[in-house]
């Protein structure tokens, strides 16, 4: 069941007035409502899997209260060890198995040993790995004694599984997701309309934006050695906001959605492409997975203490596990190592944090140096996510390299072209939304300060017609896969 | 809690409202239009993307092109239909009949083609039409509804401003590609084909015969000529078994002996004419709409008819 689906239209409402009219109140049935519906979601892709992530949610209670019961360190290590273990386990069989596997025997190869693998036929169970990610926060921060472990299992299996997040996200931290579950939550209407002109928003983006530049994305890069460089420029051009439509409006609906049922979920993207520097990008990009990997790798690590070597090799540690996390594929890990090469001077010259308010902060308009550093930061972003789209690293080398010739600077030559045209206008369009609305949570967030009733609803009237009229071709969450 | 329910309502209803205007007003607009757009036209040509791809109608000029691509005869149905309840001198219909039309391949009716399709024909559907469809795949129509917005604006702007060529029910296609060798090898490997789909068995797709017994009562109660035609297909493909070149004959023979046939799927066309299998190039469409220009239609069914 995908958010822009009919049959997700048609569970929402259901799961919605049975949690608020149902349930009259009571937090226990609301809580065992959410589970039921979360297994149910959850099961339209593939019930199978569900025991998967069940005994995930056992795995992680367990051991959760195990490490608190535990009373010297050792044995706490010991059961934090067993989580770690088995959760990337599973991880590791169902994602990375036959990655290893080939990379070893092709290694192998390379010195003349031909070796035959085994390799897995096996599809990827959705959201695995934003699952287990939940679970690992829950016992990384009970063994720091920062939360003590959920007595009630409904209460934390809903932690785990909660539907809005479940497959693609946001990745929650108990200590933010588990109080908001076991406290009485009550209607606050407007938060539920927030929470509807959110999921309006992030429908917008999926099916206007990034549905739309799917198409031009898949000719393009599926044939990029057909297309000249001007076209593959433009086609990195579409994957750039395909992959932010794509995953920014999944999070849009995922917390407006949340926000329905009384749950706020952490943020997950914050203008990322108005960043004026790659380390300002990452704290604006899926910032639920930045921070978890800065609270749960790269401060164990030592983090920006120490000198600058070790500074440089938690920093390129966080990219290199970020770019896996997204998938077995050398792509992705080339993909996390350009971004820790970009992020290098910042590093080097400390000048990470230099800045952390969003650009042009309570103006209209950025000044000349603003609007430099943005586009830079954005031209860098582009040539990184080649990487990201692309089958292979040669495939992306080959990209890169066709678009700094001579055939760049003649007029792009791909099928649609001419159509194309219209979506880059939405895409101005799209973005001048953004910037105007850069300071709130969301760029739509601020129609709610319109005093004029009928002025909003025409607003968000427009939005649907649009939605209807420029509609792409569904096409499922990049995210996914992962 | 009551406040939001209801201004839920209200936003939704308004949305309904205007929603529904359009769906209305996009009916009548499409229903006040003529498919065939000169009165020169006296043949109808409809159907599948065979006969979409064979015949040019700027050669073929006194007939007009409107089958498309994957068109099943439910969508051919009420093409005809409106056709033939519209002022106009149309009195020969050639309708594409092959055994994937008729043998049950899965995609006619399938999901896909009704959300493509919907928002395009629903203004030539009448309840029965539109209840046929919907108690077959509820889920497609209902999915489908969102894009009679999209449509309408195309419809309207068309309407305004006229394209020079309107494919909007269909029309001619010219194809450039030449993939036979890569579908011979394909078809020796018993892989899929692109552009084509060998039927899974030979299990009559009973809601396309239905239909295609509703454009033969039509045409019979309007005193037109119909006649099934099959276009011309390269020979590898006929002498393969499961494309039920043998089990096609003798269900034509057993159920519509009396409507014209004309085969001329094994007519002598030069193999640089195909783009694969079953469709003509652009080259081969050229040949074959002189053919059908110049020779007459009946002559073509004296020879190649099946009786």
């Amino acid at each position: 069941m995908i958010f822009n689906s009919l049959n997700f239209a048609l569970f929402l409402p259901i799961v919605f007035g049975l949690y608020w009219f149902g349930s009259k109140g009571n937090l226990k049935l609301q809580n065992l409502l959410l589970l039921i519906s979360s297994y149910f979601f959850y099961a339209c892709w593939d019930w199978r899997f569900m025991f998967l992530l069940v005994f995930s949610t056992i795995l992680d209670f367990f051991t959760g209260k195990k490490i608190y019961l535990s009373e010297n360190k050792r044995s706490k290590l010991n059961w934090l060890l067993i989580s770690i273990i088995i959760n990337l386990g599973f991880l590791g069989v169902f994602k990375y198995y036959n990655f290893f596997i080939s990379s070893f025997a092709d290694a192998l190869s390379v010195v003349g040993l031909n070796v035959n693998y085994f390799s897995i036929q096996v599809i990827l169970p959705v959201g695995i790995s934003f699952y287990t990610f939940h679970g690992l926060s829950y016992v990384f921060d009970i063994y720091k004694n920062k939360i003590i472990p959920e007595k009630n299992f409904i209460n934390y299996s809903v932690f785990v599984s909660f539907f809005p997040l479940l497959v693609a996200g946001p990745i929650e931290r108990a200590t933010h997701l588990l109080p908001q579950i076991t406290k009485k939550r009550h209607f606050d209407y407007s938060k539920a309309v927030d929470g509807m002109r959110q999921i309006l928003w992030g429908l917008f983006k999926k099916i206007v934006i990034a549905d739309n530049c799917a198409t031009y994305v898949n000719t393009i890069f599926e044939n990029y050695t057909d297309y000249s460089g001007s076209s593959l420029l433009l086609g990195a051009f579409f994957f750039t906001f395909q992959i932010y439509c794509d995953f920014s409006g999944y999070s849009d609906i995922a917390l407006g959605t949340a926000r329905l049922f009384g749950i706020e979920l952490l943020k997950n993207f914050a203008f990322p492409y108005f960043s004026r520097d790659i380390a300002e990008f990452w704290r604006r990009w899926h910032i639920s997975l930045s921070s978890w990997f800065k609270d749960y790798l790269y401060i164990p690590l030592g983090g920006s203490k120490g000198n600058m070597w070790s500074r440089i090799r938690n920093t390129f540690i966080i990219f290199l596990v970020s770019g896996f996390w997204h998938g077995a594929n050398w792509t992705y890990i080339c993909w996390g190592l350009l971004n820790a090469i970009y992020i290098l001077p910042s590093i080097i010259f400390k000048t990470n944090r230099k800045n952390l308010e969003i650009a042009a902060k309570g103006k209209l308009f950025p000044n000349f140096h603003e609007i430099s550093a943005i586009f830079i930061t954005f031209c860098l972003t582009i040539l990184a996510w080649i990487f990201f789209r692309s089958a292979t690293v040669i495939d992306a080398l080959s990209f890169i390299k066709s678009i700094f010739n001579s055939s760049s600077f003649t007029p792009p030559d791909f099928p649609g072209f001419n159509l194309s045209l219209k979506l880059i206008f939405i895409i101005i369009v799209f973005q001048i939304i953004e910037w105007l609305g850069r300071e709130q949570n969301y760029a739509i967030a601020g129609i709610a300060n319109y005093a004029n009733r009928t002025l909003r609803w025409m607003v968000y009237i427009s939005i649907i017609f649009v939605i209807l009229i420029f509609s792409g071709v569904n096409q499922e969450f990049i995210y996914f896969q992962f | 809690m009551k406040k939001f329910v209801k201004n839920l309502l209200i936003f939704s209803t308004i949305v309904t409202i205007i929603f529904a205007l359009t769906v209305i007003s996009n009916f009548y607009l499409i229903k006040s239009e003529s498919l065939i757009k000169s009165n020169q036209k006296k043949i109808i040509v409809l159907g599948d993307s065979n006969i979409e791809c064979a015949i040019d109608d700027s050669i073929f000029f006194n007939a007009q092109n409107l089958s498309a691509s994957s068109d099943s005869y439910y969508y051919s149905y009420l093409k005809i239909k409106k056709i033939l309840n519209n002022k106009n001198n149309i009195d020969t219909i050639l309708l594409a009949f092959a055994p994937h039309n008729i043998f049950d391949n899965g995609w006619l009716l399938s999901e896909s083609h009704i959300y493509t399709r919907f928002a395009t024909y629903y203004p030539l559907m009448n309840w029965d039409d539109f209840s046929f469809l919907f108690f077959s795949k509820p889920k497609a129509v209902i999915s489908a509804f969102p894009r009679i917005i999209k449509q309408s604006i195309i419809n309207f702007d068309n309407k305004f401003n006229p394209p020079i060529k309107d494919f909007t029910y269909g029309g001619f296609d010219r194809i450039e590609r030449n993939v036979l060798p890569e579908v011979r090898k394909k078809l020796i490997k018993g892989e899929k084909m692109p552009f084509f789909k060998i039927p899974d068995n030979f299990e009559i797709a009973k809601k396309e015969v239905l239909y295609l017994n509703k454009i033969i009562n039509l045409c019979n109660s309007k005193q037109k000529v119909l006649f099934l035609i099959n276009t011309p297909k390269r020979i590898e493909l006929l002498n393969y078994p499961k494309y039920g070149v043998k089990e096609f004959n003798a269900f034509y023979l057993k159920n519509y002996k009396s409507v014209h046939f004309i085969d001329l799927s094994k007519m002598d066309i030069p193999e640089d004419c195909f783009g694969d299998f079953v469709h003509l190039n652009s080259k081969g469409s050229k040949l074959f709409s002189n053919i059908l220009q110049y020779k007459r239609i009946e002559y073509l069914y004296e020879i190649y008819g099946v009786k």
